[in-house]
C-alpha cells in the first residue's frame, strides 16, 4: 500500500515538473531575431523593379503603407489594445516602446525613398548583415572585438558596393561609412534604436561627403548604380 | 538596457506558431533574391561581356547569401530542437494524464 502511494506521489511530482518544463520552453527568439535581420536584405529587391510610371508610383506607396500599418499595430500594442504576447521575440525594453523591427523598417523606408541606391544599399546591408554579426561576436568575444570586426565588415561592404568609383573615393567612403555604421551601432538610446541609427547615420555622413566634394571641387564621386532595374513584361505595359 | 526577451508562456504558443509560419518567407526570400542577382549578372553581364557593370550584383548576391545561410542554419536547428522538446514533453504529459 505504501509502495503504491509512493508511486502515485512520484507520478504527481513528474506531472507537475513536466507542466513546469512545458511552460518554460521558449522557442529560440535569439536566432529568430538574427534571421529577421538578414531577411531585411530582401528589401533591396526594390531596385530591380522596372522603371515604369505606375511601378514607380507603387514603389513609393507600398513601402509607406507597410510602415504605416506596422506603426498602427505598434501603437495598439503599446496602448494595450493588442497583447504584447502576440509579438514574438520582443525584448523587455521594447515592452513600452516602439519595437526594433519598426525602427528597422523606418530606416529602410527613409533610405529607399530619399537616398540614391549607391548610398542606400550598403547602409541597408550594414543593418542586415553587419549588425547580427557584431551581435554574435559581442556574445562570443567582447565589445572591442565586435566593434573592430564590425568596422572592418562595414568598410568592406561599402568598398564592394562603391567599386565603380576611383580608389581614393572608394577608400574615403568605406572609412566614413564603416565609422558611421559602428558609431550608429555603439550609441544606444532607449528611445532611438540602433537598427535605425546603423542605417541612417552612415547614409547622412556619406551624403554630406558626396555633396561637399561636389560643392567644393565640382567632382561627382557617386558611382554608377549597382543594381539595374529589370524589364517589364510586354503584357503588363 | 535589459536584453532579456519578453517571456511567452504555454497559452501563447499560438503566437509562436504564427512566427513558425512566417519562417519560410524569412528564410527563402533572401536566397531567392540572391539567386535573381546571380542570374541577372550571368545573363545581362557575363554572357554579353558587360561583366564590369554587373559584377556588383554578383558581389551583392554573395554578400547576402552567405550570412543568410549561416543564420538560417542556426535558426532551423533551434526550430527542430524546440519541436523535439515540445513533442517529447507533450507526449509525456499525455501519458501521465492517461494513468
Amino acid at each position: 500500500m505504501n509502495e503504491f502511494a509512493n508511486k502515485i506521489s512520484d507520478f504527481k511530482n513528474k506531472f507537475v515538473e513536466t507542466q513546469k518544463k512545458i511552460s518554460e520552453i521558449r522557442f529560440d527568439a535569439h536566432w529568430y531575431r538574427r534571421v529577421f535581420h538578414t531577411f531585411g536584405a530582401s528589401f533591396i529587391w526594390y531596385y530591380t523593379l522596372p522603371n515604369v510610371d505606375w511601378v514607380n508610383l507603387l514603389k513609393m506607396i507600398i513601402p509607406i503603407v507597410i510602415v504605416f500599418a506596422l506603426l498602427v499595430i505598434e501603437i495598439l500594442r503599446i496602448k494595450g489594445k493588442i497583447g504584447f504576447n502576440h509579438f514574438f521575440g520582443l525584448r523587455m525594453y521594447e515592452k513600452n516602446r516602439i519595437g526594433s523591427y519598426l525602427f528597422f523598417g523606418i530606416g529602410i523606408l527613409i533610405l529607399l525613398l530619399f537616398f540614391p541606391q549607391q548610398i542606400a544599399i550598403p547602409c541597408i546591408l550594414c543593418a542586415c548583415i553587419a549588425d547580427p554579426i557584431i551581435g554574435e561576436i559581442r556574445i562570443k568575444f567582447n565589445e572591442k572585438t565586435a566593434y573592430l570586426t564590425g568596422f572592418i565588415l562595414c568598410m568592406s561592404i561599402f568598398a564592394l558596393t562603391w567599386y565603380k568609383t576611383s580608389l581614393i573615393f572608394t577608400s574615403l567612403i568605406s572609412l566614413i561609412g564603416g565609422a558611421g555604421a559602428v558609431i550608429g551601432e555603439m550609441k544606444k538610446f532607449w528611445w532611438l534604436d540602433d537598427d535605425l541609427m546603423i542605417q541612417i547615420l552612415p547614409a547622412i555622413m556619406i551624403a554630406a561627403t558626396v555633396a561637399s566634394i561636389q560643392f567644393f571641387f565640382n567632382i561627382n564621386i557617386l558611382p554608377e548604380q549597382l543594381i539595374y532595374p529589370g524589364e517589364i513584361p510586354k503584357w503588363m505595359m | 538596457m535589459e536584453k532579456d526577451y519578453i517571456k511567452i508562456d504555454e497559452k501563447d504558443w499560438k503566437a509562436i506558431r504564427v512566427e513558425i509560419w512566417l519562417s519560410p518567407i524569412i528564410i527563402i526570400s533572401p536566397i531567392l533574391f540572391s539567386g535573381y542577382l546571380i542570374y541577372d549578372w550571368y545573363t545581362r553581364g557575363f554572357l554579353v561581356n558587360e561583366n564590369y557593370r554587373y559584377i556588383g550584383e554578383l558581389f551583392l548576391a554573395i554578400l547576402i547569401l552567405l550570412p543568410n545561410l549561416f543564420f538560417d542554419f542556426k535558426f532551423i536547428k533551434s526550430l527542430i530542437k524546440y519541436n523535439k522538446v515540445k513533442t517529447r514533453l507533450t507526449s509525456f504529459k499525455k501519458q501521465v494524464k492517461g494513468r
